[in-house]
């Protein structure tokens, strides 16, 4: 190739960039669209859309990446934003938007009915569609379940050298120690977490999936996983990782007290929505009887619409207590958490 | 051809010690003045200043009747017409000797490049190697081809700098004859620059002394010889 | 002095290229003015040792890694003769094509208690030996080692093959051994490239956030994102991003000055070394030498990817995927040609503008390849709204957002990040190129510009050739610029692998990044190719 060829093409791909953006951007005003910024990208959540696109009309526009790097570009293109929509994977981040007024109250008699209030932030900013516990798993054949009780008792010397826990870079974990401070307060997770450190079985690294692996190999005992991990795992493509799920057993901890802690995936109303009427039909189409089967269980999560119920895998695993705090709580102590991870040095 | 004319040239190094001050300095038509000094002197600056690729801090500098470099212009190298040699000849290695000749001519009509090509080619006598490469000729060759390419512009000055440093003394002897021969047929305004006295003994018309950026004196080789300002110019020039 | 005459036009060139490459940068750096911010004491106490040790070991442990393994295979390559020698020298560039991330997952995956290998262990041979933990720091170096070697093979093979080439031969000549002739000819005057490739060794690293994430690593980069996205405090995300900007300008100054002591200069294309002819068991060890770092850095991680392909496949291939694939080579294409353009533009112009300050302010253009894409994909947010708000509306162009979220941005951020890359091969190359020959063709009076094309150009070629091969293979790899910026429903390969490997769905993700690395692998050929062809 010649380096003039070079040159035309250059000029050619940057013609053509143009004028895609140019197409996308006439699009906007003459289809109906929904925007929709989201950390949630599984191949199913396409037919959804695709669903939602035949019944309604309305198109659905996706933007994927992190809850962070989204909620900071929203904030970035301030009221000019295309946003309508933001889909993350737990509330803190949903709190964090809202904290930075980058979601809008919205009332409907659809969502009030189909998610119940604990599941939504109270003034309408976002709202749950699916749930799943961080629970403790064990080796069937290496624990006596009668052993376990609470998260707190996690920190006793029994378990040393036997827990398997991710970094603390995880927003679950952040998630779950912000539950810890705001049932014990910070003195009380900063020992929990120092507690937990001691009883680790090594430095805390890899994913929910790993831990329960390293269990089996033989490395630990106890693992904090989220549940639909596990659901993963028992449905996994690979034969081997099935073997790992059969392997592992559930308990929900502090049925007797609290609950087990409890995370949501949820979707608020951008403040400067364009299609704000276009937005709310999606979330009730979602939060709806017929989507909130699919969308729960492509993940193996839980409907937060009471009318579906839970699949059958998570059925099989008993019904729990679920922690009754509001989980806007979550988002405002999950600062506070992080540096407590930081202070008493887990990774 | 043209005369070049240099007024109040100065020029501010960073590096070294001392400035480069040149009063007043003409070159006349078709005459050839050789600057000589020791290495560092300003010499290479000064031709480099004709030439366009070194900016001096003020003065005036005229190639003919055009001024330039002054306070108020800076004609850019490739406006200047000036044929420049350096001391590594810089001959385009991906191209051959045809195409390093014909490099500054294409866009000349065919016939006038033709033209002017075969007149060189007389003139420096290259036909036997005018396909190969660069890396495929002997160092004075490549000397010839890098005239060649300058002179096949009709320069209005022709700038030489340090030509024969790189070679042995019978070669030496050789081509300062060959290249006195090519300016004077073909009456080309000459400027070289040597820091040895015998290149300009054998070429020049009119020597500069330099030293550390002044001139020492200007002259003739018979004058220089007969009639040195000062001690350094007397060793410079009556060293054997 | 006069000013105006300080200033010529090259200069400006230089300086306009380089504000609009680093006006994003400049952006992010605003925020360092401002009040102390309330974590940073946190952060000094319990984080920062912490990652100044992480990050010291990791960059430490791949330099001498990658040395070893790039140097190695690139001398064997240059100057041996060996059974598969040919094939070995670009078969060895191939772990570039691999991201890093990818990598890491691999490496995890292969050796953990249900990988292939001790799953094949415990199930057909009944021994149950548990699984090999790489994931901590010891692993994180030998993975990135084992994808970025290749920038040190690149460098020193081509240093090796021009630079010293006929110096080697003189050396033989004078009946000195191959081995001594390494090490006291062929590496004292091959040491500026090979440093120019250790240093983007180096800049990846420090940018590296997936592979040192998923090891439990705590690094610089882990630590800005926690700053950032944790802690909620973008101010000290930024003080730690300026921590380690500098450390990055220490070191291209440190670079710049290593090589500006010693000026090799080849005024003419050498023609290549003579090699060495082997035999008997070295000839096999020569083979085996250069065959290892391809088996860790490509044949055992793309091995893995296959083994987890044979479960996903049938899920994962849809009918978008030729979509995907037109995204990512054509967007990898664009960047890497415009990087290498403005890059020629610039040197040029620094080379012309006479001023040894333009040349070390034309260092600030490279600086986008060290901040963490995140961070990075922010500002090139905040340029494109800034232009979108400020410039195009105040003028009534437009309403609305024409450049955030349009591939324009996106290429823009791909030319900010890369633009090292290309720069750095192209630098070297123009070094080798005699700036006389430049100044030879204005008196002969052609325009600069003309005597870019005619001269210059030409001569640069396989520069050319391998600043395009860089940019293009990175920017198919590239990560958080691309999810961040992109427009809607808009896809590349890259970001459909990251969507399965974050949900903890590795395997599904194998079937994509085998075709990143199959796609990156045709023009690694072609390319590599023509590289050696140009003399």
């Amino acid at each position: 190739m010649k380096i003039s060829q070079l040159f035309v093409l250059a000029a050619l791909t940057l013609a053509s960039a143009c004028s895609g953006t140019k197409q996308n951007s006439e699009e906007k005003t003459e289809e109906k669209v929904v925007n929709l910024y989201s950390h949630r990208h599984y191949d199913a959540d396409k037919e959804l859309y695709k669903k939602f696109e035949e019944t309604t009309g309305i198109k659905v526009n996706i933007v994927q990446a992190s809850a962070d790097e989204l909620i900071t570009r929203m904030e970035a293109e301030g009221q000019d934003s295309p946003a309508d929509l933001l889909l993350t994977v737990d509330a803190g981040r949903l709190h964090r938007a809202h904290e930075k007024g980058l979601l809008q109250p919205i009332n409907s008699e659809v969502l009030n009915q189909n998610i119940p209030s604990k599941y939504r932030e109270p003034e309408g900013h976002w709202f749950g569609l699916t749930y799943r516990a961080r629970i403790v798993v064990y080796d069937k054949d290496k624990v006596d379940p009668s052993q376990l009780s609470t998260y707190e008792d996690l920190t006793d010397p029994k378990w040393k050298g036997k827990i398997m826990i991710r970094s603390s870079g995880s927003i679950y974990n952040q998630s779950l120690l912000a539950s810890i401070v705001a049932a014990n307060g910070a003195d009380g997770a900063k020992k929990w977490a120092s507690g937990v450190m001691a009883n680790m079985a090594r430095d805390p690294q890899g994913s929910d999936r790993d831990q329960m692996k390293s269990i089996v190999a033989g490395l630990g005992e106890i693992a904090i996983v989220n549940t639909y991990y596990l659901g993963l795992l028992l449905n996994s493509s690979d034969p081997e990782e099935v073997k790992v799920g059969e392997q592992m057993k559930v308990f929900y901890p502090n049925q007797n007290g609290r609950g087990a802690h409890i995370n949501v995936s949820g979707i608020g109303v951008a403040k400067y929505a364009p299609n704000k009427e276009n937005a709310i039909k999606l979330i009730e189409f979602l939060s709806g009887q017929e989507a909130q089967k699919v969308f729960a269980q492509i993940n193996y999560e839980f409907p937060v619409n009471p009318k579906n119920q839970a699949s059958a895998l998570l059925q099989s695993w008993g019904a729990f207590k679920a922690d009754d705090l509001n989980l806007a709580e979550l988002g405002k102590n999950n600062r506070n958490a992080v540096m407590i991870f930081d202070e008493v040095g887990w990774k | 051809m043209a005369n070049v004319n240099i007024q109040g040239i100065y020029h501010c190094y960073n590096s070294n010690s001392f400035e480069l001050v040149i009063e007043h300095l003409e070159v006349k038509d078709g005459q050839t003045v050789a600057l000589v000094g020791e290495s560092g002197c300003g010499k290479t600056t000064l031709l480099r200043a004709i030439a366009g690729l070194e900016c001096p801090s003020k003065g005036v500098i005229k190639i003919g009747e055009t001024e330039v470099y002054s306070p108020s212009t800076f004609l850019p190298p490739e406006k200047r017409n000036v044929g420049l040699v350096f001391q590594d000849y810089a001959l385009f290695p991906h191209l051959t000797v045809r195409k390093n000749i014909e490099f500054g001519i294409r866009q000349l009509t065919s016939e006038e490049k033709k033209k002017r090509f075969q007149s060189i080619l007389e003139l420096t006598n290259m036909r036997e190697f005018i396909d190969r490469y660069p890396h495929e000729l002997s160092g004075g060759q490549q000397q010839r081809v890098a005239i060649a390419r300058a002179l096949v512009c009709q320069p209005k000055v022709l700038l030489l700098d340090e030509p024969f440093s790189n070679m042995d003394e019978p070669l030496k002897i050789k081509l300062r004859s060959e290249i006195k021969e090519l300016i004077d047929r073909t009456n080309t305004t000459t400027v070289l620059v040597s820091h040895d006295i015998r290149d300009a003994f054998a070429i020049a018309d009119s020597i500069v002394i330099l030293k550390e950026g002044k001139i020492e004196q200007i002259g003739s080789k018979d004058e220089l010889k007969s009639k040195p300002v000062n001690d350094y110019v007397n060793g410079l020039v009556n060293q054997q | 002095m006069n000013i105006r005459r300080k200033l010529n036009s090259w200069t400006i060139n230089v300086l306009l290229i380089v504000l609009v490459i680093s006006l994003p940068i400049f952006i992010i750096y605003t925020g360092l003015i401002g009040n102390s911010s309330p974590t940073w004491d946190h952060i000094t106490t319990n984080l920062l040792p912490q990652y100044i040790a992480n990050t010291t070991l990791l960059v430490l442990g791949t330099v001498v890694l990658t040395l070893i393994f790039g140097i190695s295979t690139a001398w064997l390559v240059a100057a041996y003769e060996f059974p598969l020698r040919k094939q070995l020298s670009w078969l060895l560039v191939l772990p570039l094509t691999i991201p890093t991330y990818i990598a890491a997952y691999a490496y995890s995956g292969l050796f953990e208690y249900t990988g292939p290998i001790f799953s094949f262990l415990r199930n057909s041979l009944h021994i149950d030996a548990g699984e090999i933990n790489v994931r901590n720091i010891s692993g994180a170096i030998l993975v990135i080692s084992s994808v970025l070697y290749p920038y040190v093979y690149l460098a020193a093979r081509a240093s090796f093959l021009v630079d010293s080439g006929r110096l080697f031969e003189a050396a033989r000549t004078l009946g000195s051994t191959p081995f001594s002739n390494f090490w006291r000819i062929v590496l004292p005057v091959s040491r500026p490239a090979i440093i120019a490739g250790v240093s983007l060794v180096i800049m990846e690293v420090l940018n590296e956030y997936g592979a040192v994430k998923y090891y439990g690593v705590t690094t610089f980069t882990t630590g800005i994102f926690r700053a950032w996205f944790s802690l909620e405090d973008i101010q000290a995300a930024i003080y730690l991003s300026a921590l380690l900007m500098t450390f990055v300008f220490a070191l291209i100054i440190a670079e710049r000055l290593q090589r500006g002591k010693k000026q090799f200069k080849t005024t003419s294309t050498d023609s290549p070394l003579g090699r060495y002819r082997l035999n008997g068991n070295l000839k096999i060890a020569a083979t085996m030498m250069c065959l290892l770092p391809l088996l860790v850095g490509f044949i055992l991680p793309v091995s893995q990817m296959i083994y987890w392909a044979t479960f996903t496949f049938g899920k994962v291939i849809n009918d978008d995927f030729g979509r995907l694939i037109v995204n990512s080579f054509s967007l990898s294409f664009g960047a890497a040609v415009i990087c290498i353009i403005v890059s020629v533009l610039l040197v040029y112009s620094v080379r012309l503008s006479l001023s040894k300050r333009s040349e070390l302010f034309s260092k600030l253009a490279s600086l986008g390849y060290s901040i963490p894409g995140a961070a990075l994909a922010v500002g090139i947010m905040m340029t494109a709204l800034f232009m979108d708000q400020v410039i195009l509306r105040s003028l009534n162009l437009t309403t609305g957002l024409v450049l955030t979220g349009s591939l324009g941005a996106l290429l823009y951020a791909y030319v900010v990040r890369y633009l090292a890359v290309g720069y750095n091969p192209i630098d070297s190359g123009f070094k080798k190129i005699t700036f006389t020959l430049t100044e030879v063709s204005r008196t002969l009076g052609i325009s600069p510009l003309r005597s870019l094309f005619s001269i210059n150009l030409p001569l640069l070629k396989p520069a050319l050739w391998s600043a395009l091969l860089l940019v293009f293979v990175d920017v198919m790899k590239e990560l958080p610029l691309t999810l961040i910026l992109r427009p809607f429903n808009y896809e590349t390969l890259a970001t459909r692998a990251f969507r399965y490997a974050n949900d903890e769905m590795v395997p599904e993700s194998a079937p994509v990044s085998l075709i990143i690395i199959a796609t990156a692998f045709i023009p690694i050929i072609l390319l590599n190719r023509k590289i050696n062809q140009t003399p």
